[in-house]
């Protein structure tokens, strides 16, 4: 047996939050909260993101021990106690629970299992985050009553009649906090076991276990721990990372509590990644933003604030170049191809000196900034073979390809660091050259594109029949919107980068579907514009960036967006090539034009 | 334990298996494998009630390996609609299909061809079994070789099954894990090189052991080489991992190494990923049988490599299972 790990450290390699010490969280995290302000304060909150995108290291760095080790505080004089709860895939979702499907005890059993979960990481919490030391035992005499005086008489009250655990006075809090996470950790295990019993019964088998539940049981349990001297005056955050992997009565069950508008004192972070089950209670009510609570999709955040998320990508790179000792900007780091920028920068300045003859935007540089980049991919086009010289590298271009997912720069940043390490492991790295930078931006490309769609569809599968023309669809339309595109791209027309759609019309369901799958999978995201009229707002879907090498087009920049009807998205499901062909021949059959703008307006 | 494993030809599979058999069950696939141990067998042994289980929504392959099958047992099989899609189903129809045939009034004889299951059926159905053999009972398991997997690609090219549905506790396992502690997921690395990886990248362990096939223990030649190959695509893919081996061609020997793996991070919650052999996944199940700990998990695919999954070899295995096998408990892995 060998233990493996990476030789050399790469100061890109992404790492599990959850097992980043806190000095290390504190040094490496940059502060994206006023990008998503509603996330540390009081209220409850979805943050909605595609893996990779940055959730559980934001959750992370709201645990106590990094709070205390970033802002130099003991805990009590934090803002807010925040619990980071992981839903992994099999923790909560057992197949067994299924046999209690349209059973009355379906709610209250799940609810039970997820309240002791989250019951015995409110502990876990308490004795690996909050770094409590207790000079006077002044602590240890407070838990000791809250352990006597709440904790056993809420388990008494849940069925657990007999628990008769004893600590005696005077013993350090941990092993008060220690004792309260093994009890929730045995009435997991109690579930655990019934659930076992049941695998292979179809008859009811009576549960005499203890029932634990938000209102009657961790909700008057989390306000009194909130009264402990050591404690933040502000409320208990709990942190559920990944609720789509909860089922789907403990989704119903989640979206109770956040009915019940306790945020003041316990608020619920709850993270998805674009597959939440649904947002009905158990009674079947529906919960709303923003009366029930916030709502915030990290994609839309950055689609629409592409500068900011620029400049929190440069300082996440420039602080884990530090950590690895290289003192280089991320610009150094991450060269563009020398040559490239220059033709393109005197393309640019063709179109500052012409300008005043035959310039289309308000002012020179508008031209210059629509026009130099696309003009020198279509140079390159007519070229036999020669689409492929086009280098999608330097710094700014690879944060347009990670399409706002920081894991989409991190990864292929970290390829590209350990292929310049095998050269040469001892050389001392000062940049990434722009050759190895494209090779790995167009082969994350073709592995998106091909690969996971491989993945994804299947042929001859009759599990779900349905599926199946729906990945077809799916990439029908992805072929046909990129190729699409492309077509635009070269063309002589005024905004020639596009990377957007939205309806002119109303789309069918079948037609929101697809598209919902396609976010669903990251292949779009989904953001909001002004309907043609001028009377209210559409949605618009925008191609994820990931995929211009694929297409090759200009992933940098502001991008335009089109109008389409319902039946031309239909016929692009079905017919990806005709939709290509009809567009070279006439834009207006195909595309119509956002109403008359300015350079800025009319953009993702 | 005195369990044992026997490598044969199937010619000559009639005889090792001596005597009738009371109930045999096995999987109808669109693999041509799914027909050898029942053809081995063939009319001349006296086969009381054969149970031919096969899945609900199935290609056509599936549905003419089925007729196929009742035509080896001469029209008297009975079939058992399983449910890919729908464990609960799968366990009541395997359960109900036996508690129609077995006779509790006297030993009964069981072989189960476990070639063609799915590794999350089989699993339900050897839980079925523990529950239900007595010390009186007998229980042989038999599996057919594949001379070749991803019959006619290269090694770097052959593929089994591509993306992944769905990952899931296998029902019956559940396993005791404590929400506060670390967790180690222990895969059986297979041929399966996209299915490891998502399930790793789905389950975020805190712990990942990755196993391959011990070279020695091939159920053909050339399967390790493969078995390597995928192993390293795997490994690449995950930052920090611990390695060890197990054997694909004998279940207590890989029990055995599983159990080890388990004890080697003692206050983890273990989670079992079993993607290589049936005879290692029976393993797996017997390191769950042993250790009521462990919770056993399931990736199931988007596709499969229909038209040329394997092409049948000339061997089986066939494995006496002891009662012990099914009996056995060792002290909890966790300190919690």
């Amino acid at each position: 047996m060998s233990e493996q790990s990476l030789s050399r450290y790469n100061p890109f390699a992404v790492q599990t939050p959850e097992d980043i010490s806190a000095e290390d969280v504190a040094e490496l995290f940059v502060d994206v909260f006023t990008d998503f302000y509603n996330i540390p304060n009081v209220g409850h909150t979805f943050l909605h993101g595609p893996r990779g995108s940055g959730k559980s290291m934001m959750f992370r760095y709201l645990e106590p021990d990094c709070q205390q080790a970033k802002f130099k505080k003991p805990a009590a004089d934090l803002p807010f106690y925040a619990v980071y709860v992981p839903i992994k895939n099999t923790d909560l979702k057992l197949t067994e629970l299924a046999r209690l499907e349209n059973k009355h005890a379906n709610y209250i059993l799940n609810e039970h299992f997820l309240t002791v979960y989250i019951g015995s990481r409110v502990f876990c919490s308490l004795l690996t985050r909050a770094q409590l030391t207790d000079a006077g035992g002044v602590y240890s005499k407070a838990v000791r009553e809250y352990f006597e005086d709440t904790f056993k008489k809420l388990l008494a009250k849940s069925g657990w009649q007999d628990y008769n655990c004893s600590i005696e006075p005077g013993a350090p809090v941990n092993k008060y906090f220690q004792a309260m996470r093994d009890a929730f950790d045995e009435l997991y295990a109690d579930v655990s076991r019934y659930l076992k019993d049941l695998s292979f019964r179809k008859s009811p088998l009576p549960y005499s276990g203890a029932l634990c539940g938000y209102l009657d049981f961790l909700l008057p349990m989390l306000r009194q721990l909130r009264t402990l001297p050591f404690m933040p005056r502000g409320p208990i955050f709990l942190l559920l990372d990944d609720a789509d992997n909860l089922n789907e009565p403990q989704t119903r069950i989640l979206n109770s509590w956040v009915f019940c508008r306790t945020s003041s004192e316990v608020s619920l972070k709850i993270s998805t990644q674009l597959n939440y089950k649904t947002y009905r209670t158990v009674t079947d009510q529906r919960i709303d933003s923003p009366h029930d609570y916030s709502e915030t999709n990290i994609s839309s955040v950055y689609a629409s604030a592409r500068s900011r998320y620029s400049e929190r990508i440069s300082e996440i790179v420039r602080r884990r170049l530090l950590r690895a000792g290289i003192e280089r900007t991320p610009l150094e780091f991450f060269p563009g191809y020398e040559k490239q920028e220059e033709a393109i920068k005197e393309i640019a300045q063709v179109y500052v000196d012409q300008w005043e003859e035959s310039g289309r935007g308000h002012r020179p540089r508008d031209d210059s900034y629509r026009y130099a980049r696309p003009d020198y991919i279509r140079s390159l086009s007519g070229q036999r073979k020669s689409t492929s010289k086009y280098r999608y590298a330097g710094f700014e271009q690879l944060v347009y390809l990670s399409s706002g997912v920081i894991r989409f720069f991190l990864e292929p940043a970290s390829k590209m660091y350990a292929e310049v390490c095998s050269t040469d492991p001892d050389q001392q790295i000062e940049s990434i050259n722009s050759a190895i930078q494209d090779r790995i931006m167009r082969d994350e490309a073709d592995r998106f594109m091909f690969a996971e769609f491989e993945k994804l569809s299947t042929e001859g599968d009759l599990k779900d029949g349905s599926r199946v023309t729906k990945l077809d669809r799916l990439r029908n339309l992805i072929m046909a919107l990129g190729g699409g595109f492309r077509v635009i791209l070269l063309s002589d027309a005024s905004e020639r980068r596009v990377f957007s759609v939205a309806f002119s019309d109303a789309p069918d369901p079948e037609v929101v579907e697809i598209f919902a799958l396609g976010v669903q999978y990251g292949y779009f995201h989904e953001s909001s514009i002004g309907n043609k009229e001028g009377t209210g707002r559409t949605k618009l879907f925008v191609l994820s960036r990931r995929l211009a090498p694929f297409f090759s087009l200009d992933p940098t920049g502001f991008a335009g967006y089109k109008f389409v009807t319902n039946a031309v998205i239909r016929d692009a499901m079905v017919r990806p090539r005709g939709f290509v062909d009809n567009l070279g021949k006439n834009f207006g059959k195909v595309f119509e034009d956002p109403p008359q703008m300015t350079l800025f307006e009319g953009k993702e | 334990m005195s369990g044992h494993v026997d490598r044969l030809a199937l010619s000559a599979l009639p005889a090792a298996m001596g005597g009738p058999i009371d109930i045999f069950l096995c999987s109808a696939s669109y693999e041509e494998r799914c027909i050898s141990i029942a053809s081995a067998l063939g009319l001349g042994t006296d086969v009381r009630y054969p149970l031919v289980c096969h899945n609900q929504k199935a290609v056509p392959q599936v549905n003419r390996n089925v007729d196929r099958l009742q035509q080896v047992f001469a029209g008297k099989a009975t079939r058992v609609v399983l449910d890919k899609a729908n464990p609960l189903r799968t366990a009541d129809q395997m359960q109900g299909a036996l508690s129609r045939v077995v006779d509790e009034s006297r030993p009964q004889r069981y072989v189960v061809d476990i070639t063609t299951f799915t590794h999350e059926a089989l699993l339900i159905l050897l839980r079925i079994l523990q529950r239900q053999v007595t010390r009186r009972d007998t229980v042989h398991l038999v599996y057919a070789t594949a001379a070749e997997y991803a019959v006619g690609m290269k090694p770097e090219e052959k593929w089994l099954s591509k993306g992944v549905q769905d990952v899931r506790s296998v029902l019956g396992y559940p396993g005791s894990a404590r929400p506060s502690g670390k967790s180690h997921l222990i895969v059986l690395v297979g041929f399966e090189s996209e299915r490891a990886a998502e399930l790793i990248d789905s389950y975020e362990p805190n712990v990942v052991s990755l196993g391959f096939g011990d070279e020695k223990s091939g159920t053909e030649t050339g399967h390790q080489a493969v078995n390597k190959l995928v192993f390293q695509t795997v490994a690449s893919k995950v930052r920090s991992y611990k390695e060890f081996v197990f054997s694909t061609n004998d279940p207590f020997q890989a029990e055995s190494a599983v159990r080890d793996q388990v004890r080697s991070e003692r206050d983890c919650n273990v989670l079992i990923a079993p993607m290589n052999t049936k005879i290692s996944t029976v393993g797996a199940a017997g390191a769950a049988f042993s250790n009521d700990d462990i919770r056993l998990c399931y990736a199931s695919a988007v596709q499969y490599n229909v038209e040329g999954y394997s092409r049948p070899g000339e061997h089986c295995y066939l494995m006496s299972m002891p009662f012990e096998f099914w009996r056995r408990r060792e002290k909890s892995t966790s300190s919690g």
